[in-house]
């Protein structure tokens, strides 16, 4: 997985964006996205129109991932941090965990908390999961057999704690997924795909666009 | 890689661009489709054309409403009894009418040379059958009325048309599910990307085919908005007798558009 990592910092660097000015206007992506229900960090039924009248940044990932997710949401703080404080109410930065099955809503929030507690972290059930994935048209899969890894061994961000102090090793599975980062105007259509490869000012200047609009 | 936002002009550009490429294809495609049956349709051709691949395209404005489309092709055909192979240059000046319908007006032969002979096999009717139907469609979409004009077909009324865009689904006929439609894909230009054909082994028969086309759609929707679309069309249909199409039904889903390499990636 490291590797894949180089490889994006790699493309990165290769990859010429164009600029985009501040108040340029984004297309709509047609078809990415949408309406959606699922569960956040408290355990509350949400749906995706509850952040209607917000910009949104969503992504996808697991709080087991070793690398990209980690290093995704150190780079969407970084992004935040940019905004004013004005303009960060008006922007919601969003993470769909892809393994609803370990990251329970109390889980997803400590492990997002350690970003920025402004984020909003989702889980459901697998169904919803499946179903948001499919909307934005990300992918994902399984790398290792249902729960077979000890967490001990991943490198991970937030350990998981236990009210129980159970003797059995805490397990959980790896996944690949995909990377992009869906900027979202504040009628919910999808106005911009970025990565972490995206100069951290561009991104802003878009973000301040939609935000304007 | 990134994107950009279209304009008004640029909207203009796209929808004039594709309705003129669509329908001049679809003519194009005919004429091909012609010469590769057993009755030529132009003496300029030989009699029995086996196979005929075009190599490369060239599509230059001239004026207002005038094109010349430079094609070069690679034709074998049987003459006394043994295989023969030609390279053609031809040059095609098309008129556009007011509702898009491309006509040719004249015909330049600029180079014909004796080749070796190749399989060509693969390129006969059926290919460029296929290709004038996905060009026809396409000028449809965009509002063209063409000779050969999609809404005449017996399978029109008929055909079930189902759209998917993100949660929302629309399913009817053709005119019923266009007409929703467009308040998503209200102005704009149906480019072709990709084209496959494949038998539909679920049905048990082997003269119902499924077309597949991938699109690129660029333009505004009904709000004025800028919008990009990948569409990706299944197109079912049966081939029935004198190799005539029934078209059964359109199933359209809009994919991830490809701006950048690493949109696919998984990590």
């Amino acid at each position: 997985m490291l590797k894949k990592l180089v490889i994006l910092l790699f493309i990165s660097l290769l990859s010429v964006q164009i600029s985009h000015a501040e108040g340029d206007e984004l297309p709509l992506f047609s078809g990415i996205g949408g309406s959606f229900s699922a569960v956040d960090a408290d355990g509350k039924a949400v749906e995706f129109s509850d952040f209607e009248g917000q910009v949104v940044v969503l992504s996808f990932g697991y709080t087991n991932c070793a690398d990209i997710c980690p290093f995704t949401l150190g780079y969407l703080a970084r992004l935040y941090s940019k905004l004013t404080e004005e303009e960060q109410t008006k922007v919601q930065i969003i993470f769909v965990t892809i393994d609803p099955e370990y990251d329970t809503p109390g889980h997803l929030k400590q492990f997002i908390g350690h970003f920025n507690s402004d984020f909003v972290g989702l889980s459901g059930s697998k169904e919803q999961i499946d179903y948001i994935v499919s909307l934005f048209q990300a992918k994902y899969q399984k790398l290792s057999v249902l729960n077979t890894v000890p967490t001990k061994n991943i490198r991970r961000v937030t350990p998981k704690l236990f009210s129980d102090e159970s003797d059995e090793e805490d397990k959980a599975s790896l996944y690949s997924h995909s990377v992009t980062l869906y900027l979202i105007d504040k009628s919910g259509f999808t106005r911009s795909l970025e990565y972490t490869g995206t100069p951290v000012d561009e991104f802003v200047s878009k973000i301040r666009g939609l935000i304007n609009e | 890689m990134g994107v950009v936002s279209a304009t008004s002009t640029e909207v203009e550009h796209r929808v004039e661009y594709t309705r003129t490429l669509n329908s001049m294809a679809a003519v194009l495609m005919n004429r091909y489709g012609n010469v590769l049956n057993s009755d030529a349709i132009d003496s300029v051709y030989p009699e029995k054309v086996t196979g005929l691949k075009i190599t490369k395209t060239d599509l230059i404005k001239l004026d207002l409403n005038e094109y010349s489309f430079n094609v070069q092709s690679k034709l074998t055909y049987i003459q006394d009894d043994s295989m023969q192979a030609k390279a053609l240059d031809e040059t095609f000046i098309f008129h556009i009418g007011p509702l898009g319908q491309a006509t040719i007006t004249s015909k330049v032969r600029n180079k014909e040379t004796s080749i070796e002979v190749m399989s060509l096999a693969k390129f006969n009717h059926d290919h460029y059958q296929t290709r004038e139907f996905a060009y026809t469609w396409l000028a449809y979409l965009d509002g063209v009325v063409l000779d050969n004009s999609i809404k005449d077909k017996p399978w029109f009324d008929n055909a079930e048309y189902t759209v998917k865009i993100g949660s929302k689904e629309i399913q009817g006929s053709i005119l019923s599910t266009l007409a929703a439609r467009k308040a998503y894909l209200f102005k704009g230009g149906h480019l072709l990307r990709e084209l496959e054909v494949k038998v539909k082994a679920l049905e048990g028969s082997d003269d119902v085919f499924i077309l597949d086309l991938i699109i690129d759609w660029q333009g505004v929707n009904a709000a004025g908005k800028s919008v990009l679309a990948k569409i990706h069309q299944t197109i079912t249909y049966q081939l029935e007798e004198h190799n005539q199409w029934n078209v059964i039904s359109i199933e359209e889903e809009h994919l991830l558009p490809d701006i950048a390499p690493w949109q696919n990636l998984l990590c």
